[in-house]
């Protein structure tokens, strides 16, 4: 559990790492930057590259999309999901952060646990488990027509706020780890000077804790921002067509219509706001850490 | 400056501490404590770690529930009060600022928490803050400062709305010797003039001697002695306060003799003369005497006598460590004229005033 935690910490804060020598550096690093070279960068520029060059350097591609208002559509559903998705981790992801960092013994490795485990299991087993809930004949609809609230089934799967519901409950650990690891690397003593110096529990928590907890809350809302607009299966198979999302409409694109140009002007402009929202982000955390909250 | 330093002066609240008990399930932390703090004083908890003084003090602050007994504080019984309402002062060993508030926003949090505000809040904090030493600071982030002057923040902090009682646990414990010793001063000299009661934990006994009215001297859990430093020094009650506090040589032994009572070494024929009025009944005892006590004499005068077998220079003084009988060394901080002439080896005797001899059971 920690080593997940550590990493996304790491990656987040910054830790000294401890001091190798130059060669040795490059010599640990080498294997792998070879292979993301090869396996990573070089495919990914060679496939954007086609959304100006293919057949021969043009703008016609995202002139394209910039002509469609169903891609549009798309996108703003896209990036609204991931609104709504961040927004809902958070409320619900916070609570189970803190209650992790302030309780001990078996109560914590039970929380973590939960917390954990679902990571272990295949996105896409965690996707179907929402049918169980959500289907046609699933414990939602069984109960509401058992007890006579509706005579016929409702449509719950293939809409968005399952979408929602299923992207949050994956991506709930992505947000709770950071926030978690924040909570706890804020030093007990910070809690009890407040409560001596007059504040209530209510007032420790909305002075101190809270705001000391919010880079671990942007690092998490940065992450399932992130890696939600990049959802594919859990959207596709949960959404339907109706709530297509962009990941979806770029394999769409690539597989069925085989307009792979098309595919990487979409895969472009994802690429680019994805970017862009990381640098706005970073900015405002630095600007943060310089001038502090004074909340 | 003056109008403001007239404000800032409080009444300290009187403690009153009544059979405290505080036990984690079966270990007892705290046994039994009885302590009595007068408004305005300035008393140390001191003992080793786990003696229970940091237990104690976190009693009067609110963040432990007493197993049993009572707190008061100002005359009003606070032992089930929290924290945030019983209008303490606290400073903390690791300073405690918070980082995402400047210096000011750190020492205007507990105005803020008793919705102090505006103009008056600005005025109390400068106050606080000139208070310290630290005029001008306000702005600075605290990661800024240097350790002492985040503890003078800290404490400008515990100050600044003037609480009736102020806790302390350990607030030097991580600064350097010159800064501690300075801080010390600094903090004795801002006590007296805000004349809050001040209850302060520490292990450092040259801080308690130095900054203290009274001392407790704690050991597993129970008060050993608690008096002004003076009387704490010169007649520890115990052997564990005689060695706790100051050097001290331990001499193991038996006292015999009634009337006239004697001290007989241990694994040695030498017998030393006790003060009368002061002795112990017979048996195994322990005499204690502390090394600046003791003057070096004539050996075949002395009643002790022994084998000089070390000399440490120490400017001023030598420190003679000479062998008594088989077991005991003691250790004589004699004037470094009077070492002049002694040598390894030499014989060497050791006198002192019986009445400055402490003997305890064994």
């Amino acid at each position: 559990m920690s080593a997940r935690a550590d990493s996304v910490r790491r990656y987040f804060f910054a830790v000294t790492a401890q001091q190798y020598s130059r060669a040795l550096t490059w010599t640990l690093i080498a294997p792998l930057l070879v292979l993301l070279l090869a396996a990573f960068v070089w495919p990914i520029v060679k496939f954007l590259s086609l959304s100006v060059l293919d057949p021969s350097p043009t703008l016609a591609h995202f002139a394209e999309i910039f002509d469609r208002t169903f891609y549009w559509t798309i996108l703003l559903r896209t990036f609204r999901t991931g609104l709504i998705v961040t927004v809902m981790a958070l409320l619900l992801g916070y609570p189970v952060a803190y209650l992790m960092a302030n309780v001990r013994g078996l109560w914590a490795a039970a929380i973590a646990a939960i917390v954990i485990l679902p990571l272990w299991i295949s996105i896409l087993v965690r996707t179907f488990v929402w049918f169980i809930f959500l289907g046609r004949t699933g414990l939602i609809n069984k109960a509401a027509m058992g007890l006579g609230i509706v005579d016929q089934p409702m449509r719950l799967i293939n809409t968005e706020v399952a979408v929602w519901l299923a992207m949050t409950q994956i991506l709930l650990p992505v947000m709770i780890l950071p926030i978690y690891a924040s909570l706890r690397a804020i030093p007990p003593e910070l809690g009890k000077a407040a409560e001596g110096l007059g504040a209530s529990k209510a007032g420790v928590f909305r002075h101190v804790i809270l705001p000391l907890s919010l880079p671990g809350v942007a690092a998490g809302a940065v992450l399932v921002f992130i890696m939600s607009l990049g959802f594919f299966i859990t959207p596709m198979l949960i959404g339907g067509p109706r709530s297509m999302m962009i990941a979806t409409l770029i394999t769409e694109q690539a597989t069925k219509f085989l307009d792979w140009p098309e595919a990487a002007a979409l895969s472009t402009i994802l690429m680019v706001i994805t970017l862009a929202i990381v640098i706005v982000f970073n900015r405002a955390l630095r600007l943060d850490r310089v001038m502090g909250s004074g909340a | 400056m003056n109008a403001i330093s007239t404000d800032m002066v409080a009444t300290g609240a009187p403690v009153a501490i009544r059979g405290l008990e505080k036990r984690y399930g079966a270990v007892v932390a705290v046994h039994q404590v009885d302590l009595e703090v007068k408004a305005g004083e300035f008393v140390a908890l001191l003992g080793p770690s786990g003696s229970g003084k940091t237990t104690i003090l976190m009693t009067i602050a609110g963040f432990e529930t007493p197993t049993a007994g009572s707190i008061g504080i100002g005359g009003r019984d606070v032992t089930v009060l929290p924290p945030n309402r019983r209008n303490i002062g606290m400073v903390f060993q690791r300073y405690a600022l918070f980082p995402h508030m400047t210096v000011a926003e750190n020492i205007g949090f507990p105005l803020r928490m008793r919705k102090i505000g505006g103009a008056e809040a600005r005025t109390r904090v400068e106050a606080a803050l000139a208070m310290v030493r630290l005029e001008g600071y306000g702005d600075r982030r605290t990661s800024q400062l240097s350790g002492g002057q985040q503890q003078r923040v800290a404490l400008a902090r515990a100050l600044v709305y003037n609480p009736p009682l102020l806790l302390m646990d350990e607030p030097l414990g991580a600064l350097d010797k010159n800064l501690r010793e300075e801080m010390q001063l600094e903090i004795k000299r801002l006590q007296q003039r805000v004349g809050a009661t001040v209850v302060y934990v520490t292990h450092d006994q040259s801080e308690a001697l130095t900054m203290a009215d009274r001392i407790a001297v704690m050991d597993g859990g129970r008060i050993q002695q608690y008096g002004p430093p003076r009387e704490i020094y010169d007649s520890p009650s115990n052997a564990f306060v005689a060695g706790f506090i100051g050097e001290t040589n331990f001499i193991d032994g038996h006292v015999a003799g009634g009337a006239k009572p004697v001290f007989a070494v241990d694994g040695s024929e030498q017998k030393v003369a006790l003060e009368a009025s002061g002795a112990p009944r017979e048996g195994p005892s322990r005499l204690a005497i502390r090394p600046e006590l003791i003057r070096l004499g004539d050996p075949a005068g002395s009643e002790l006598s022994g084998t000089v077998e070390e000399m440490i220079y120490g400017g001023g003084t030598v420190a003679c460590h000479v062998r008594v009988g088989n077991g005991a060394v003691v250790m004589a901080r004699v004037p470094a004229a009077d070492a002049i002439g002694v040598r390894l080896g030499d014989r060497a005797g050791l006198v002192w005033q019986a009445d400055r001899a402490k003997v305890f059971p064994r």
